[in-house]
């Protein structure tokens, strides 16, 4: 696997949940020290591509949905979202309409009884996650091998379970 | 359950209000929708109908719906289906023919689910009187009920995926329907109503979206659905519609203190007209019915037994109408027949009774 910002081999591997989001970030050591992130600060995913050669990470935002075939214009046009995926391609039109409608874009309140067990074990991973910098910090790199496959382990059965695919950037 | 049960019963939407009438029902809709299937509009015919079948089957094994209706809507005739407009059940474009749209409709007629409306589900239920919180409970119970068999479409981040982005969130519309004849007769109807919108409320007529206030019946619905949990939308309704109650009583006090005469007069011409009429169009039977509602709240009328108003205010309709008829009828003799099954149905009412 080649490092996020250079093409070196990536020897770093983060997973962070940043509000409910799942972030991953693969560096090479050099540029995981120019990032200054063995010191355990938080990162922002955008400010570390930014500034990447173009055409290295996905390129300009996705204007149509893969699952429902809905573009961006169209939604734009008539408001209306084609299907659940939408949500996580229009995330920031839709944030936009969100606010405008209700001056809000997170929910409160209700949901699914399955829901809770996602959050749970979204709570579990971010605990994970943070045992795992503080490994790296300490360069304890057996034990850091150790926590990353518990944390691979966790989102691999996270993907199977929610569909939302809210977790993609 | 067969459709003729369910016109044969008492429309759903009033029922045991308060006694002087001024909260009528109490409704929530919440909107769902399945994971893994596109929104109707973007799913194609072949997925409506099997979305449709599945929930179909899903709904034989709750106990409310397994002797209850499940209508696909297609196999209805046009004035069947208006006939489920007139009464709330479902909307006029969930009809369309090309919608694969079916409505479950509960033993007790209390709780519907459209299917493949906007979204593939709009649960409903619906109460008399002011009675948000017993019709919430109701709700969730069926919203659990359902969610245990299914996955809905849902996210950490935004809640209930829904197809139009104004129900995103709790996907909960939440509304009271109220009858508020002494404020328009006061002539305070729109300072009262102005306000609402700032508070996140809107206000609508009869039909819903857009319509005159037919009748003078408002109906107070939230219109935020996401950021705010359910309780705190539905507690925000109830202040305002206690308060709504507050002035429309107050109305009526001082309609009796200041213009006693007047009052009387208006109640009693609209008994004459109604009772009269030979020619008498859907607009003017429901406000003048709505006046003779008034004239019952306030004790102003004496009857040997007193008619149902709001059973009247649906049967008026131009739908239910013609299956009074038994046929369909054009406008003008619409207009005619209803005059003259008014006419019977005020038969009873003691001569000269405005008190
Ligand atoms: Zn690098
Ligand atoms: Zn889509």
């Amino acid at each position: 696997m080649k490092c996020d910002r250079c093409d070196k081999p990536a020897t770093v591997h983060l997973t962070r949940v940043v509000k409910g989001q799942v972030q991953k970030l693969h560096l090479c050591a050099d540029c995981a020290q120019e990032m200054g992130l063995q010191s355990g600060k938080s990162f922002s995913l955008s400010d570390v591509l930014m500034g990447q050669p173009a055409g290295h990470s996905a390129g300009p935002g996705p204007k149509v949905c893969r699952s429902c075939g809905l573009t961006l214009q169209r939604f734009r046009k008539e408001g209306r979202l084609g299907c659940p995926e939408c949500y996580s391609v229009f995330g920031k039109d839709l944030d936009r309409v969100l606010t405008s409608m209700h001056s809000a874009t997170e929910h409160q309140g209700r949901r699914p009884a399955r829901m809770c067990q996602v959050c749970e074990e979204r709570d579990q991973l971010e605990a994970l996650v943070a045992r795992l910098t503080a490994a790296i910090d300490e360069e304890d790199y057996e034990r850091a091998a150790q926590l990353r496959d518990e944390v691979r382990c966790l989102e691999g059965k996270q993907s199977l379970e929610s569909g939302e695919g809210s977790c993609d950037l | 359950m067969t459709f003729e049960d369910l016109m044969q019963g008492p429309c759903a939407w009033y029922g045991q209000e308060d006694s002087e009438g001024i909260a009528i029902s109490s409704r929530i809709r919440l909107a769902r929708n399945i994971d893994g299937y596109p929104f109707p509009a973007r799913a194609s015919k072949e997925q409506r109908l099997e979305l449709r079948e599945q929930i179909g089957e899903l709904l034989q094994e709750d106990e409310r719906f397994a002797e209850g209706l499940y209508l696909r809507l297609d196999e209805l005739s046009a004035s069947e289906r208006m006939l489920l407009v007139e009464r709330s059940l479902s909307s006029p474009e969930h009809g369309e023919e090309s919608h694969e749209g079916a409505l479950a409709v509960s033993t007790d007629t209390h709780d519907a689910v459209m299917v493949n409306e906007e979204d593939h589900l709009r649960l409903q239920v619906l109460r008399g009187g002011l009675s948000l919180k017993e019709v919430w409970e109701e709700m969730a119970r069926l919203d659990d009920a359902l969610e245990q068999r299914v996955n809905y479409a849902f996210s950490a981040k935004y809640g209930y995926l829904t197809c139009c982005p104004s129900n995103t969130g709790t996907g909960l519309r939440a509304g009271v329907m109220l009858h508020l004849p002494g404020l328009a007769l006061m002539e305070e109807i729109r300072s009262v109503l102005r306000g609402l919108g700032k508070l996140g409320l809107a206000v609508r007529g009869l039909d819903g979206e857009g319509s005159d206030a037919d009748g003078f019946l408002y109906q107070i619905s939230n219109q935020m659905t996401l950021g705010r949990d359910e309780e705190s939308l539905l507690a925000d309704i109830q202040d305002v519609v206690e308060e709504l109650v507050e002035h429309e009583r107050n109305a009526r006090l001082r309609l009796e203190e200041q213009r006693p005469a007047w009052l009387r007069d208006r109640v009693g011409r609209a008994v004459g007209i109604l009772k009269n009429a030979w020619v008498l169009p859907s607009k003017e039977a429901l406000d003048l019915l709505a006046m003779l509602r008034l004239g019952m709240g306030m004790g102003l009328l004496e009857w040997e037994h007193a008619p149902s108003v709001e059973q009247m205010m649906v049967e008026v309709r131009p739908a239910h109408l013609q299956r009074l008829a038994g046929r369909s009828l054009e406008v003008e003799e619409r207009d005619r027949f209803r005059a003259q099954w008014m006419r019977s149905k005020l038969a009873d009412l003691k001569k000269g009774s405005t008190l």
